[in-house]
């Protein structure tokens, strides 16, 4: 990103061939409209080059780009539906026996993705900031605002929900 | 042990089937990115660009700026009414640019000014030197014009003026004393008095306003006693007149008015001609010419030699054809006018012995 702030428009192509399809896959499972994810997507991508100049090394460059994602997508998903009380979901499924390791086909995929659908929309965000940006859940933090152990949390509820789903 | 089963529905998230960006998605991207990167260059280039075209414009206008004035010197200089007009030198330290608005009110002015009181107009006898009128001399450029004139008048000029205004008074004298000659010997008959003689002396000399009328080459040489009382305390001022052009000159006032010690420089334009005449670089092998009062008494008996002649020659002529009366009456005035010295010999010793 210092390379392509600095002028060079190749530096920029690196970028994105490293994080398109990530960032693409995580606005598109976050929001659940193709469409919208594609506009997301690209105000994304704007934003980042309109903000380059700006851009400090002081963490990831895919923390910096998920986190200008995420406020885009969220801003949308508010605009979109009302807030969801993630409070409510005080119920904790049971995932010790889930059989994660036939997790391989299709099917059982599809499953895991539609299962991702159902939750709401902090939960899965920070279930495919995880997975989509490889975020760490300090990073997952400072994107979401909030503290590590409210990540932790949420990231437990949310994976609970989906290895219920599986089975 | 427990992380575990969470890591693997992670990577059973990446694995999962997802979005791909399109290549129209991904061109348009790349082409916002590479737009942006150009854009960035270009302002660079622009204010370089803006500021080089700034620079060079600011200096050429200032060049510009510069050059106008000294080209438009020559253009609104006044044309040469006069051969003393014409003298092409500039006085050191006066301003090159002339106030093309000033010269011609100037200019429309001259011939009614040539006449007017005494000090007020020919300094060197020279009628294309009018005097300024104050309320349209108020500029740099009309002090800087009046020091030019009063400056670039040659001795040379002066003396072929002075030469040819002594002719002027001479033919003047000569027609006026014909016209006595005609009238006294039939009206009073006797000579003339001192107040006829005064009179005759002032219709030579003050008649500079007909004169330059008609002839305005001829200059006409200023009442001594008049121009120069004026002249000495004014002289000062009018020397400082090109750098004080600012000052209003009440030029109207001090017409009918005596000056006044602290008078504008306009009206001392013959008094301030002592010093500007000063200014002007006389060559060495020209001659001086004289002093104004030198010139004055000069005229004045060169005048009175032409009328003693005009009469001697009519004492003559009534000698010569017997008319007695008009003889004794010729040598009466003669006797009481002219003294024995200046008597031809041959009418002294013959009418007048000792």
């Amino acid at each position: 990103m210092l390379a392509y702030a600095a002028g060079d428009a190749r530096a920029f192509d690196a970028l994105y061939a490293r994080f398109a399809t990530r960032l693409l896959r995580y606005l598109t499972r976050l929001v659940s409209r193709p469409s919208v994810a594609e506009e997301l997507f690209q105000d994304t991508w704007q934003r980042a080059i309109d903000a380059r100049q700006r851009y400090q090394p002081t963490a990831r460059f895919a923390a910096w780009l998920f986190r200008i994602a995420h406020h885009l997508a969220i801003d949308h998903i508010r605009r979109e539906q009302p807030q969801v009380d993630v409070s409510v979901l005080t119920h904790l499924p049971d995932t010790s026996a889930a059989p994660l390791q036939a997790i391989e086909d299709e099917a059982q995929l599809q499953r895991l993705v539609d299962a991702l659908d159902t939750l709401p929309a902090e939960q899965r965000a920070v279930v495919l900031l995880r997975a989509e940006g490889d975020l760490t859940l300090e990073e997952i933090a400072a994107t979401m605002n909030t503290g590590r152990e409210t990540i932790k949390s949420r990231l437990r509820y949310a994976l609970a929900k989906l290895k219920e789903a599986l089975r | 042990m427990k992380r575990e089963p969470d890591e693997l529905m992670i990577d059973a998230l990446r694995r999962a089937p997802g979005p791909v960006p399109s290549a129209e998605l991904t061109a348009a991207v790349r082409a916002r990115a590479v737009a942006a990167v150009r854009r960035r260059g270009l302002p660079t280039w622009i204010n370089v660009a803006a500021a080089l075209v700034l620079v060079v414009g600011a200096a050429s206008w200032l060049r510009v700026a510069e050059r106008v004035p000294e080209a438009m010197a020559p253009a609104t200089m006044p044309p040469p009414a006069s051969p003393s007009s014409t003298a092409p030198a500039s006085a050191p330290g006066a301003p090159e640019a002339f106030s093309s608005e000033v010269l011609p009110a100037q200019m429309e002015r001259a011939p009614e000014k040539t006449g007017e009181g005494p000090g007020s107009a020919n300094t060197f006898g020279t009628p294309a030197t009018p005097p300024v009128d104050p309320s349209q001399a108020d500029g740099p450029a009309s002090a800087a014009s009046r020091a030019q004139a009063e400056v670039s008048v040659s001795p040379e000029l002066l003396d072929s003026d002075s030469q040819r205004a002594e002719e002027a008074v001479a033919k003047k004298v000569e027609q006026s004393s014909d016209k006595l000659g005609d009238v006294r010997p039939e009206g009073h008959g006797a000579a003339l008095d001192d107040e006829e003689r005064a009179m005759a002396a002032q219709e030579t000399v003050p008649s500079s306003a007909p004169l330059a009328a008609d002839a305005p080459q001829e200059p006409f040489v200023p009442d001594p006693a008049l121009a120069l009382p004026a002249a000495k305390p004014a002289a000062p001022s009018a020397m400082q007149a090109p750098a004080q052009p600012s000052e209003p000159t009440p030029y109207s006032s001090t017409e009918a008015s005596p000056p006044a010690p602290a008078a504008p420089p306009i009206t001392q334009s013959a008094p301030a001609a002592v010093p500007a005449f000063s200014l002007a670089p006389a060559p060495s092998s020209a001659p001086e010419p004289p002093p104004q009062a030198v010139r004055e008494l000069r005229d004045e008996t060169r005048t009175t030699d032409a009328l003693s002649d005009a009469r001697f020659a009519q004492l003559r002529a009534a000698l010569a054809t017997g008319d007695a009366e008009r003889a004794e009456a010729l040598l009466d005035a003669l006797k009481r006018e002219v003294p024995r010295e200046q008597w031809p010999s041959d009418l002294a010793e013959r009418h007048w012995p000792r």
